[in-house]
């Protein structure tokens, strides 16, 4: 009997629930909006193990003040603390709560714009960083400009103002763009600087842009792609993380690279950029992990996006009132996932995964949260795409990035556009039809009444092929801004009318007046 | 000994039997039933009113993180209104057994000493306030709060010595400030400033408070196994010490029952030792903890697409990671437009880390460039969520709304108030906001909503992106011929017109626009020059973010207007208080269900309003037309009868049928066995369908099962749909289709066509071939006119000029022929 309910028990003992997950303590974080899109991910992930994280993007300035007045477990910035800001003159500093920085994911800071010609947008825009950094201090106010059009190959946009569109909440993504623009073109950057921030202070990064001429001001990547993407956004042009920008199927301007390419912050170009950033690795300094981009900027691989960056999480390194080693341990599970498996997601996302060494070192970091459970890094398990095996301290993803395109270099291109260089200007090129056209579909018509117009059937009437089959991409059809053979300014036809008006005038009245005179004098000739 | 013993007995008995105190507890009800307390009040807490008051909780059993609604009657009513108002009602989750809870379990702010709890009859417990040793500095201590591990916190701010300890608890037992987990997240409590419950002058009153489980407030630790407790406080007046031990004047005027001094009858009067006998505690017992992942490296297989499916796959993805025989699933979530096309690029590419598999809503407009089918996961749709206030008090629990309604939410043609919308050029005249819109009133009889401060109410909360999701509602309001020809131009019968810059848009689109770029004028009085309806327009960046911001009621528009840093910036409002709520949202059934928010009811084609519900989506179903190309059912607006919800989706995974590598295809097709099969079992555990959701049909899961076998072969076939899914795409969820006579709801058959007919939908429709953009015929009166015009000036030049110069020549024989003519009119 005896030996009957100790085989029970046991029965009972091993049927038990193999594992039974432990509770996660919930955290909250604070921070950069750059981020926020990777971030959201990692939470939904975290969710599926009982781990419980809220984020709030409200931008890297509040989320670094937050953690300085020990209102979150954890901050996301874009830059380090600053120690003073340079607009606000407010203290910028972890106000003595004992911190480290970690990387958590790569990205570029993309120019996100909107110029319409013929009701389509242009997708195929390509700037230098002086003229980017020109639009953005005031220097180029028209779409016009000829340095714009010398950037595209000698394809002239239509004449339409430039709304620069900027951050007016404090942002890490103003400051990693001031930042670019102060080391790489200060002649242009540094006035401004000195006239709209502080002219006491050295020239430099600011975390609120201000505002000047024709720009707006938005609070937060969401606004701001919003604002661009908006129907009045017409002309518009700023700056955020590419995956603002994707989500709402906006094309970003490429950036001419030192290679003399013009390149999209794409997962692949951003990874190879950021194999050239200089990485603090002075542990014992404050400043350790975070980066220095110059090298970034001046990189001569072709296929380098410049303004490439990573962004930190600020983490704190003792239990200071707010962490606890029960806090600790969430934050740490959370940051090791993200920094390995999370990473997978990032490129579907428009961000760049961070490489291996960047990963190992976080995890070094991470071990410096009290509470942070005891874990070491295997590669192999930690399913961050841009491991090789055969090559462990190498980007995988730097690797395989393909090369830009021939018509991405400076004097060729701009890819995408209809026939290279366009013919502005020139009357009766290309043998247009009267109203204007360049061979698009017909218009909609609506036979059926619903008030939607009627599906065309799918072969292009012009070229007689399958529509959609066989194209590059995804077969939208994109603006190219070749300016009509007829189109005139308004100033141009205002003239036109005032001389018509004039002439008329001339031509009724002039004969009728000389013959007059002409009849006068004879009759006096005649008296005389 | 037998005395003992009955002695014994006897005190046992008087014991169990003596009165509890007088506070009212009530017994845990099973189910999600709501339960009510009564109880008698003391002589003070409303001298000549009320003497008992009951209180009603909606839900008090099998919780998550949800909602309850509390509401009550018989209580003191409340006198003046926000932070300062007298006799409010407190609510707050405290931890432990309803019969045993005490101040210091309960989760609220407010704890600071008040006169009223300083000179209240019964002393104030100096272990639980702290002490200074001197009661002019206690006049200032607070209470501290224990929580569920023992932990004692002074939650406020309060002065430490050197060490960091608590200056009033010496002993060092308190540990100084608030505890970890509280934050704006956990800031539950009914209490000014966040929330606030006001009793009208009828004894009535009725609030929301959010349930925090303990996983999400560890503090309190609610568990299945731990308990916890629902505590209201009804504030009635103090009842102080006598006269003579007041040490202040004033105080004993305070003390008299209806005077003035609100600091003494205020919401953070809750503590008292009066206030607290008087409440109402709930006993409140938590759902099971869902079993979640361990850790786990095992690669993810993922799917990235559709936000239909975030609450699904949050029940899945753990489900999937315990169970060995399954694997480790992932998702992304992502507008489908963008998944779409990452999806297609991807097909060539074949990046590991990139999208293999797509969950989408729709056909992709392009043909990929590899074999791929497309098997349904679920059923589902988009709703209007809606959380409104009556103008009399109480919850608006059912609105109606048509498709010209929600067209003039998407086209900006409220004006929300704007200052100086005289200026504006169009829409000047068209009502404020939606809530004093005649046609919604009309949709909704007996609905009054309270008009102030409409301006962050105007419009929907909607998310930017290239959504399936804005397709089907745009595709829904296309379909309204009254929508179409309000759109078109055609005022409304009360006079309101489309806002311009949305005439004649095209519908539908996936992408929610903004176009007007209307400025307030420089001379009024605030919002100057700013873009008036991006100011209003209440943006989200995600479905999930609409749902909850709904929750929170706090729209997302920038309309408070601060100073910070001297610059004029424009920030986010807070949450709308209740009584005054009025916010919908544009988002997924899913979401609005897991949140407890209500959907709105849409008009059908019949004339009638029909809300989600799994008998309304199985009708949905039922009105599909299906792309023969991709077997993708979407609901034909057409075809919707009264009983059908027209926001029906079925969403899709599209897998690769070739190419894949073979753990990947074993894992999809895994994905959808199980789809196809557990996934489709409703419940609360991991594992199985959410609410919000609709199982899946018998002909869906066939094409479920299908398109699985077909992945694991990756032989690169596309089976074709079933047969069955084109006879009854519902079938086996409703009784199959008989003779359209009346139905069960009463409404008549749409006169268009039969209800139940499911032939073949007829090829126009169906056969919707891949097309390019849709292109905007441009056309140039300029060029078209110039030309004629240059003729026509030298035509009238040519015509005038003699006519001229007869004029002008003296002695011509026409003007002298015209002078003749006036002077026989003269002389």
């Amino acid at each position: 009997m005896r030996r009957l309910v100790l085989v029970l028990l046991l029965l009972a003992v091993s049927a038990a629930p193999a594992q039974a997950a432990q509770s996660y303590y919930p955290i909250t974080g604070s921070g950069s909006s750059w981020s926020e899109n990777a971030i959201k991910q990692w939470i939904a992930d975290a969710s599926t193990i009982g781990l419980p994280v809220s984020y709030s993007g409200s931008g890297s300035s509040a989320g670094r003040l937050d953690f300085a007045q020990k209102k979150n477990d954890f901050a996301v910035s874009e830059i380090p603390f600053q120690g003073v800001d340079p607009k606000t003159g407010n203290a910028d500093n972890a106000n003595g709560r004992p911190f480290a920085y970690m990387p958590i994911v790569a990205g570029g800071t993309a120019f996100m714009y909107k110029i319409t010609v013929n009701g389509k947008l242009v997708r195929d825009l390509r700037l230098r960083g002086e003229t980017v950094t020109q639009i953005f201090t005031g220097g180029i106010t028209d779409w016009s400009d000829d340095r714009i059009t010398a950037d595209n190959n000698g394809r002239r946009l239509p004449a339409k103002r430039i709304v620069p569109v900027v951050r007016s909440d404090g942002s890490g993504t103003s400051a990693q763009f001031t930042l670019w623009m102060a080391k790489q073109h200060p002649d242009q950057y540094c006035p401004f600087f000195a006239q709209h921030v502080d002219p006491a202070r050295q020239c430099g990064l600011t975390s609120y842009y201000p505002t000047f001429g024709n720009a707006v001001g938005q609070v937060g990547s969401s606004q701001m792609a919003g604002y661009i993407s908006a129907e009045y956004g017409e002309g518009a042009i700023g700056y955020v993380e590419y995956s603002y920008a994707r989500a709402l199927n906006y094309p970003v301007a490429k950036v001419k690279n030192a290679a003399d390419y013009f390149t999209e912050p794409t997962d692949t170009n951003v990874a190879v950029a950021l194999q050239f950033a200089r990485i603090e690795r002075d542990a014992a300094k404050e400043t350790y992990l975070t980066q220095i981009l110059d090298d970034v900027y001046t990189s001569a691989d072709p296929r380098t996006y410049p303004l490439s960056s990573y962004s930190y999480m600020i983490v704190p390194t003792s239990e200071d009132g707010k962490l606890t080693t029960q806090s600790g341990r969430s934050l740490a599970k959370f940051a090791r996932d993200f920094l390995c498996q999370g990473q997978q997601h990032m490129g579907k996302l428009g961000y760049s995964p961070l490489p291996l060494n960047l990963v190992r070192a976080g995890f070094e970091q991470v071990t410096k949260v009290p509470g942070a459970e005891q874990a070491t890094l295997t590669p192999k398990d930690c399913n961050n795409p841009t491991f090789d095996p055969n090559d462990p301290d190498s980007n995988r993803l730097a690797k395989i990035a393909p090369m830009p395109k021939d018509c991405d270099k400076v004097g060729q291109g701009p890819c995408g556009s209809a026939g290279g260089p366009a013919q502005s200007g020139r009357e009766g090129e290309e043998g247009r039809t009267p109203d204007g056209q360049t061979g698009q579909q017909p218009g909609a018509v609506d036979n059926d009444g619903d008030g939607v117009p009627d599906p065309v059937a799918g072969v292009d009437p012009v070229t007689g092929e399958q529509v959609g089959a066989n194209r590059v991409g995804t077969g939208e059809t994109t603006g190219s801004a070749t300016e009509l053979a007829a189109a005139r300014s308004g100033a141009t036809s205002t003239a036109l009318a005032v001389l018509a008006a004039v002439e008329l005038v001339l031509v009724l009245l002039v004969p009728t007046f000389v013959a007059r005179a002409v009849r006068r004098r004879r009759a006096r000739g005649s008296d005389g | 000994m037998r005395r003992a013993l009955v002695a014994g007995l006897v005190v046992v008995l008087v014991y169990l039997t003596a009165p509890m105190s007088t506070a009212a507890v009530v017994a845990p009800a099973p189910g999600a039933r709501p339960v009510t307390a009564t109880q008698d009040f003391d002589q003070w807490y409303h001298p000549g009113g009320a003497t008992r008051g009951s209180v009603t909780v909606s839900q008090t059993a099998d919780l998550v993180r949800q909602r309850v609604k509390v509401s009550w009657e018989g209580l003191r009513p409340t006198r003046g209104s926000g932070v300062g108002a007298s006799y409010p009602v407190v609510i707050m989750q405290c931890w432990g057994p309803a019969a045993q809870v005490t101040r210091e379990r309960c989760w609220a702010a407010g704890r600071g000493m008040e006169f009223g709890t300083f000179n209240d009859a019964t002393a104030w417990d100096r272990g639980l306030f702290g002490d200074f040793g001197d009661d002019s500095a206690n006049l200032s201590t607070v209470m501290s709060f224990t929580a569920r591990d023992g932990q004692r916190y002074s939650w406020d701010p309060v002065a430490v010595d050197e060490a960091g300890k608590p200056a009033a608890w010496p002993d060092g037992s308190v540990r100084a400030g608030a505890p970890p987990d509280l934050s704006p997240d956990t800031y539950n409590f009914v209490l000014p400033p966040t929330l606030l419950a006001e009793t009208g002058p009828d004894g009535r009153g009725a609030v929301d408070i959010e349930l925090l489980p303990g996983d999400q407030l560890p503090s309190l630790g609610c568990t299945d196994a731990a308990e916890c407790s629902l505590v209201l406080v009804p504030i009635g007046d103090p009842h102080c010490l006598p006269d003579d031990q007041l040490l202040l004047e004033e105080w004993v005027e305070s003390c008299k029952p209806g005077a003035e001094s609100s600091s003494f009858r205020d919401a953070s009067t809750w503590k008292t030792p009066t206030n607290w006998e008087r409440r109402f505690a709930f006993p409140l017992s938590f759902r099971k903890t869902q079993q979640v992942c361990g850790s786990d490296s095992r690669p993810e297989t993922s799917v990235t697409g559709s936000p239909y499916l975030a609450q699904l796959m949050a029940s899945w993805r753990p489900r999937f990671c315990l169970d060995r025989g399954l694997f480790k699933l992932g998702y992304t979530s992502l507008g489908e437009g963008e998944a779409r096309r990452q999806f297609h690029t991807n097909l060539e590419e074949r990046r590991s880390d990139g999208v293999n598999a797509v969950l989408t809503a729709r056909s992709p407009e392009t043909d990929p460039p590899a074999p791929v089918v497309y098997a349904p996961v679920a059923t589902t749709g988009f709703t209007v969520g809606f959380l409104l206030d009556h103008a009399s008090g109480g919850e608006v629990t059912r609105l109606n709304l048509t498709p010209r309604l929600l067209l003039k939410m998407l086209t900006q043609s409220y004006t929300a108030a704007a200052p100086g919308i005289e200026t504006h050029p169009a829409i000047a005249g068209n009502p404020t906001w939606w809530g004093s819109d005649p046609e919604l009133l009309r949709a909704n009889p007996g609905l009054e909503l309270r008009a102030v401060g409409v301006a962050p109410s105007a419009y929907p909360l909607f998310v930017q992106g290239d959504l399936d999701l804005t397709w089907a509602l745009t595709a829904y309001i296309a379909a309204d011929q009254a929508a179409t020809a309000w759109l078109a131009g055609a005022p409304d019968e009360d006079g309101m017109v489309v806002n311009p810059k949305y005439r004649a848009q095209t519908l539908p689109y996936a992408q929610f626009e903004l176009r007007d770029d209307w400025r307030v004028p420089g001379s009024a009085p605030a919002y100057k020059d700013q873009l008036w309806f991006n100011l209003v327009a209440n943006q989200v960046s995600s479905v999930v973010s609409a749902a909850v911001a709904l929750v929170q009621a706090r729209p997302t528009a920038t309309t408070n207007e601060t100073i910070d840093n001297g610059q004029t910036v424009y920030k986010r409002p807070e949450r709308q208080q209740t009584g005054s709520r009025a916010l919908l949202a544009i988002t997924d059934l899913a979401d609005t269900s897991v949140f407890g928010l209500r959907s709105a009811a849409l008009r059908t084609p019949a004339g009638n309003f029909v809300q989600p519900d799994q008998d309304s989506m199985a009708f949905g179903l039922r009105a599909t037309a299906l792309d023969p190309k991709t077997g993708i059912l979407t609901v034909d607006q057409a075809k919707l009868d009264g009983r059908a919800y027209p926001g029906t989706t079925v969403v899709y995974a599209g897998v690769p049928t070739s190419g894949l590598p073979r753990s990947e295809a074993d894992n999809y097709a895994t994905f959808l066995e199980y789809a196809a099969g557990p996934g489709q079992e409703y419940g609360t555990a991991v594992g199985n369908l959410p609410v919000g959701y609709l199982a899946l049909s018998e002909p869906l899961r066939k094409q479920t099962r299908e398109a699985a076998a077909a992945v694991r072969r990756q032989q690169g076939e596309v089976p074709p749909p079933p047969p069955e899914l084109a006879q009854d795409p519902a079938g086996g969820l409703l009784p199959p289709p008989a003779n359209p006579v009346l139905d069960e709801a009463g409404t008549p058959p749409a006169a268009a066509s039969p209800v139940v007919t499911t032939t073949a939908p007829p090829p126009s429709s169906a056969t919707r071939p891949v097309t390019s953009v849709a292109t905007r015929a441009d056309t140039s009166s300029f060029g078209r006119w110039l030309l004629p015009s240059l003729l026509g000036i030298g035509l009238l030049a040519g015509v005038l000029a003699p006519v001229v110069s007869a004029a002008g020549t003296p002695g011509h024989p026409v003007r002298r022929w015209a002078a003749r003519l006036f002077r026989r009119g003269g002389a």
